[in-house]
């Protein structure tokens, strides 16, 4: 999925010639907006609720119940209100996701700025490194890791990001060396600016188009990991809730309690949609 | 590539290999326990006889050695034997691998149709609805999380239709070829549906990008009709991206979809793979894990060959 | 959001398939099982030997209310009618009459050389198997004819029958001097049973059909038994909905909860010899106070936790569970009563923190309670005590970790609190789990008097002095409260209505010990 974004970047520098559509520059408004609004549910949402995620209604133990006036997205087996675990989950893999992304884009950063920048042995050696990590089928190396560690959110975090760092590296590495060749480089080489400075100070601050495209890259899978993850039974455990983990609660009463697949796959798949329109936009210069 | 060009190319993914496969044995090695665990609580095995299975699987050397010896075996073919059933592990492999590639080729066969019709289409109406359609469209594939798709999905056919079986490889006894089919159809449009969103955009933007050249110019300059100019032009060189992509795909293959098998009950290496985790059938996941890795590294190399072939800007 | 080209596929589908049912067919049963099999060697098995129980027999088998039965063997032996005999030197033997007439699958005849057999593969040491229970307490076997078995124990010991001969007998003519653990036997094995295999497709299905040779006259009655492999929870209830299945032994408490109205399908509860508890951690030197753990007992509501996972279990208040003779009905009880509970801490000296959590002198009442990660049932089981906990004031937080990496924290004490389960046999040995040395005893709990009561429970073979010693026992247990037992275990069957002749098994023997005699209407 990352890969293929990133083509289109790399093309995309050509594409100059193509209309520019109206409809990018809502697409970007509609990201940011749908992004907003999950962020709002998640933060306020279980400040309102009157609810809190682990709250057990004794009358209501043994059967997830539907929707009714009192629980808007019913109960499940331990008389919690669904609704409102929904939207703590939220709190949860949301943060998880932007966390692992954060992580993920500033240590690609950091890589790919550096086999950029450096080039010869060092280029040589990063990529290959970058290889390797790319070459190990990831879910199932994932799976091992967080099967037999217990994934505290900390090391959840840590975990995603390790797997989704590499598109950052390769996007930055790509901009970092194109600007090397620059007139504003060259000079400040030449004033005896040590390369370190040149690339924080002046070769960065340029290549953030590539790193916010990477950064929306990066939570879109940092998200997606993190439902799959929990949705597999290794991700976060319960009775904290997250998307993946309410996913995975959900599917043994697919027969008889449908309404409690639906909520959470579809708040994955509208945050990584906003996500994705966001990182659409940026892409096509807005 | 040359010949020599290809050995060579062949040569250096085998230092690539072996750091995979120390950095795989590594960590499967790190983590707690131990494939011998199943008898900590069980009475009946004495603290003799586990010692006795340890020497016996080699555990109780350290982790260097066994790799070492496990090195050694896998360069000869010999890839061990499952702890968890007793049986080699290439014969694990073997049996769970022919559902994995039925899912995975029939799947990736309706997205390369799908991807070539739709990118093909998009790029050809670049900014009127059509392209709008499909771009939207692609957005959603990329977005929708499988296992959701996958459930949603059985709640529609199996549950409330009834018109498809839920889970599983086939009927019991043997079974039709209709059976068959009526099994393989939801897992593999869950996988097809979302691997076909990303080449779609691959393949969309190479045929824009080959549109734009000046060759297509002449030929349309020369009188050439546009679909000509599509299919025997610019096709060749708008799919050369997307080659990559499409190879590595493939090569996913190989490790299983683990979540799409999780949800369909598809006896595949994805599920032999989540069965062996909880095991910590060593020997098993160390053979999926580095067959996965080869078909990743022999994939890269098969992509850097057809993308040759198709543009000889790339050759040399 | 399907892609046109699978709608098409499906519809086509559909129009091929025509959503019909498939004819019932009165010969063949297809039952449902809930895991992948690993293995078809009934001693080698991680799982239960459902399948094994059909196609294998042994000697004696035990019956629905855990008593056993003569199968291979023509009579149980006990002092009684002479089949055991105690030694001077405190040993034992006992003495297997074997029922003549018998053939394996394969026509060859069953004879007390294979009984031997099974002896000498299960105590060789390069055989890796789970349950080699039993094998090593005997000295020697001795079989002077070919229907006679004599085994001679060193010790005595009342569960000579639990594991080793009731799992089965293997045959001697096809495994003698070959390796068993690498057999073609643990894919198709040959066995005395109703049943025989013939197709092992490995996570799909075990085809079995009717044995011509049975021993039992007139049966199996059944043509074909099939065994399809569903993990998929979803699956086993529209399978059972739709008849493609008949019959699922263990169906999961969450998906029992979902059948109770499917047309065509009871469901019957079959208590089973395991029962779940919290354990307490006596390496926390808080739950050294039995005074607390007195507390705590009066904090459990039993009725949430047998409601939660579906009324299908019942709450239990001693370690022997009810379905056992000796199982103590009116031992100590600490009813459900937080008012109680909540004042015993007052009066400890815990007082309520402004978080709501007990503490006293810097120490809180906070605790680790560990289960299973992946077992649904046990992790809302977890959760219920968590709040019955949270409700007099202490704050247990679950800490669950997957298969192997559980037994690991169980085995080395790594955890404050454990909400688990114990299964035993028809003659439990409750000195692995409860002995001051237990295998099991992951607690460090130690009582002297324990010790001494068990070991009267369990080297006597008269069954009034195994009573009563059981008894005191269960009372100490009840005193010391180092576990607390919560509920007896209870499987939910499955099964259509059209099935009879089905009885249920409390044991791990499993339903389909009894299978010859089930019929379809």
């Amino acid at each position: 999925m990352d890969a293929a974004l990133i083509a289109t970047d790399e093309v995309g520098t050509r594409r100059r010639r193509l209309p520019r559509l109206p409809a990018m520059r809502a697409g970007v408004r509609w990201g940011l907006g749908l992004l907003g609004l999950l962020l709002a549910l998640a933060i306020f949402g279980p400040l309102v609720s009157p609810y809190t995620y682990d709250e057990q209604a004794q009358a209501l133990l043994g059967l997830p119940h539907a929707p009714s006036a009192a629980h808007w997205l019913g109960t499940d087996e331990l008389g919690r209100d669904e609704l409102t675990r929904l939207l703590y989950g939220g709190r949860i893999s949301l943060s998880i996701g932007l966390a692992g992304a954060v992580v993920a884009t500033l240590f690609g950063t950091a890589v790919g700025a550096l086999a950029g920048y450096a080039g010869g042995w060092v280029d040589r050696v990063t990529m290959r490194l970058t290889d390797v990590m790319l070459s190990i089928p990831a879910l199932p190396l994932v799976l091992v890791v967080a099967g037999m560690i217990r994934p505290t959110p900390t090391l959840l975090v840590l975990l995603i990001a390790g797997l989704i760092w590499t598109p950052s590296a390769r996007l930055v590495r790509a901009q970092v060396r194109s600007l090397k060749a620059a007139d504003f480089v060259a000079a400040a080489r030449a004033l005896g600016v040590g390369p370190l400075r040149i690339v924080v100070r002046h070769i960065l601050p340029n290549a953030v188009g590539a790193i916010a495209v990477s950064g929306t890259i990066a939570v879109g899978g940092a998200i997606l990991l993190e439902s799959a993850l929990s949705f597999l039974g290794f991700g976060i455990q319960p009775p904290t809730p997250s998307w993946g983990n309410l996913l995975q609660k959900a599917q043994p009463w697919l027969v008889t309690a449908p309404w409690l697949s639906l909520p959470p796959g579809a708040l994955i798949f509208l945050t990584i949609l906003a996500v994705n329109l966001v990182g659409d936009g940026l892409r096509r210069g807005r | 590539m040359s010949g020599r060009g290809l050995f060579a190319r062949l040569l250096g993914t085998i230092p690539l290999m072996l750091g995979i496969s120390a950095v795989l044995f590594l960590v499967i090695h790190l983590a707690p326990g131990g494939p011998l665990d199943v008898y900590a609580d069980n009475p009946s095995v004495t603290p003799e006889a586990l010692k006795r299975i340890e020497i016996a699987y080699g555990l109780d050397r350290p982790w260097p050695e066994q790799y070492v010896k496990w090195l050694r075996a896998m360069a000869t073919g010999d890839w061990g034997y499952s702890i968890r059933t007793g049986r080699p592990v290439l014969r694990e492999i073997a049996e769970r691998l022919p559902p994995t590639l039925e899912l995975g080729l029939v799947a990736m066969s309706i997205a390369f149709v799908a991807a070539v019709a739709l990118g093909v289409a998009a790029a050809a109406n670049a900014g009127r609805a059509v392209d709008r359609w499909v771009t939207a469209v692609t957005l959603g594939g990329l977005s929708i999380p499988v296992f959701w798709l996958g459930l949603m999905l059985q709640y529609l056919f199996s549950v409330r239709l009834g018109w498809l079986p839920s889970a599983g490889l086939e009927a019991i006894g043997g079974s039709s070829f209709g059976d068959r089919l009526a099994h393989l159809v939801m897992p593999a449009s869950v996988l097809a549906f979302s691997t076909a969103a990303g080449w779609t955009r691959y393949l969309r933007a190479g045929t824009i990008d080959a549109l734009a050249q000046d060759y297509v110019r002449t030929a349309y300059a020369k009188g050439l009709s546009r679909r000509r100019v599509l299919f025997a032009h610019a096709f060749r060189n708008a799919i050369v991206p997307a080659v990559a992509i499409i190879a590595l795909d493939l090569a996913g293959l190989i490790s299983g979809a683990v979540i799409t098998e999780a949800v369909f009950s598809w006896p595949g290496i994805g599920s032999l793979f989540v069965e062996s985790m909880d095991g910590r059938d060593y020997p098993v996941l160390m053979g999926i894990l580095m067959m996965g890795s080869v078909a990743v590294i022999l994939a890269n190399i098969l992509a850097d060959l057809v993308q040759a072939a198709l543009d000889p800007r790339l050759r040399g | 959001m399907l892609t046109r080209r699978a709608t098409l596929a499906g519809l086509g589908t559909a129009a091929l398939a025509g959503c019909a049912r498939r004819p019932r067919d009165p010969g063949t049963l297809v039952a449902g099982l809930t895991y992948d099999i690993d293995t078809l060697n009934v001693y080698a098995t991680g799982f239960l030997g459902d399948v094994q129980a059909a196609v294998v027999e042994g000697l004696l088998a035990p019956d629905a209310h855990a008593r056993y039965q003569p199968v291979l063997a023509t009579s149980v032996p006990t002092l009684a009618n002479g089949g055991i005999r105690t030694t001077p030197d405190g040993g034992m033997v006992v003495r297997y009459d074997l029922r003549r007439g018998v053939r394996w699958h394969d026509g060859a005849p069953f004879t007390a050389h294979d009984v031997r057999f099974t002896w000498e593969a299960l105590n060789n040491p390069a055989y890796i198997a789970e349950s080699k229970d039993g094998a090593a307490d005997i000295a020697a076997i001795d079989t002077p004819d070919p229907y006679t078995v004599l085994c001679h124990y060193p010790k005595v010991s009342p569960g000579f029958a639990a594991t080793l001969f009731t799992f089965g007998i293997l045959p001697s003519h096809l495994l003698e001097g070959h390796d068993l653990n690498n057999n073609p036997y643990n894919e198709k094995p040959i066995g005395t049973g109703p049943f025989r295999v013939e197709t092992f497709r490995r996570g799909q299905y075990v085809l079995t059909t009717r044995n011509p040779l049975y021993w039992r006259p007139g049966l199996p009655r059944l043509e074909r038994l099939i065994f399809k492999i569903i993990p998929n929870s979803n699956t086993l209830i529209t399978q059972l909905r739709s008849g493609e299945i008949d019959l699922c032994c263990q169906t999961p408490y969450e998906q029992a909860k979902q059948m109770r109205d499917l047309a065509g399908v009871e469901l019957i509860r079959s208590p089973l010899l395991s029962w779940q508890h919290l354990d307490f951690n006596f390496r926390n030197p808080l739950l050294r106070d039995v005074r607390l753990r007195r507390a705590v007992a009066h904090a459990i509501d039993r009725d949430a936790l047998v409601k939660v996972n579906g009324g299908f279990s019942q709450a239990l208040h001693t370690v022997a569970v009810p379905i056992l003779p000796f199982h103590d009905p009116h031992g100590t009880r600490y009813a459900y009563d937080p008012a109680r509970a909540n004042r015993l801490l007052d009066e400890l000296g815990w007082r309520r923190g402004p978080d709501g959590v007990r503490a006293q002198a810097g120490k809180r009442l906070a605790f680790r309670l560990i289960t299973q990660a992946g077992k649904g049932d046990d992790e809302l089981a977890q959760q219920v005590l968590i709040a019955q906990l949270a409700a007099i004031g202490i704050a247990a937080t679950a800490d669950n970790k997957q298969g192997i990496a559980f037994r690991q924290a169980r085995y080395k004490g790594d955890y404050d609190l454990m909400y688990g389960s114990w299964v035993t046999g028809v003659d439990p040995v409750y000195s692995r789990i409860f002995g001051s040395k237990g295998a099991l005893n992951s607690q460090m709990y130690s009582n002297p008097a324990v010790d001494r009561a068990l070991l009267d429970m369990e080297t006597t073979l008269d069954p009034a002095a195994q009573k009563r010693a059981a008894f005191a026992f269960q009372r100490i247990l009840g005193e010391d409260v180092p576990t607390i037992p919560l509920t007896a275990g209870t499987a939910v069957v499955s099964k259509t209505t059209r099935l009879h002749g089905f009885v249920t098994n409390p044991t791990n023997m499993t339903p389909y010990v009894t299978s010859a005699g089930w019929w379809v209407a």
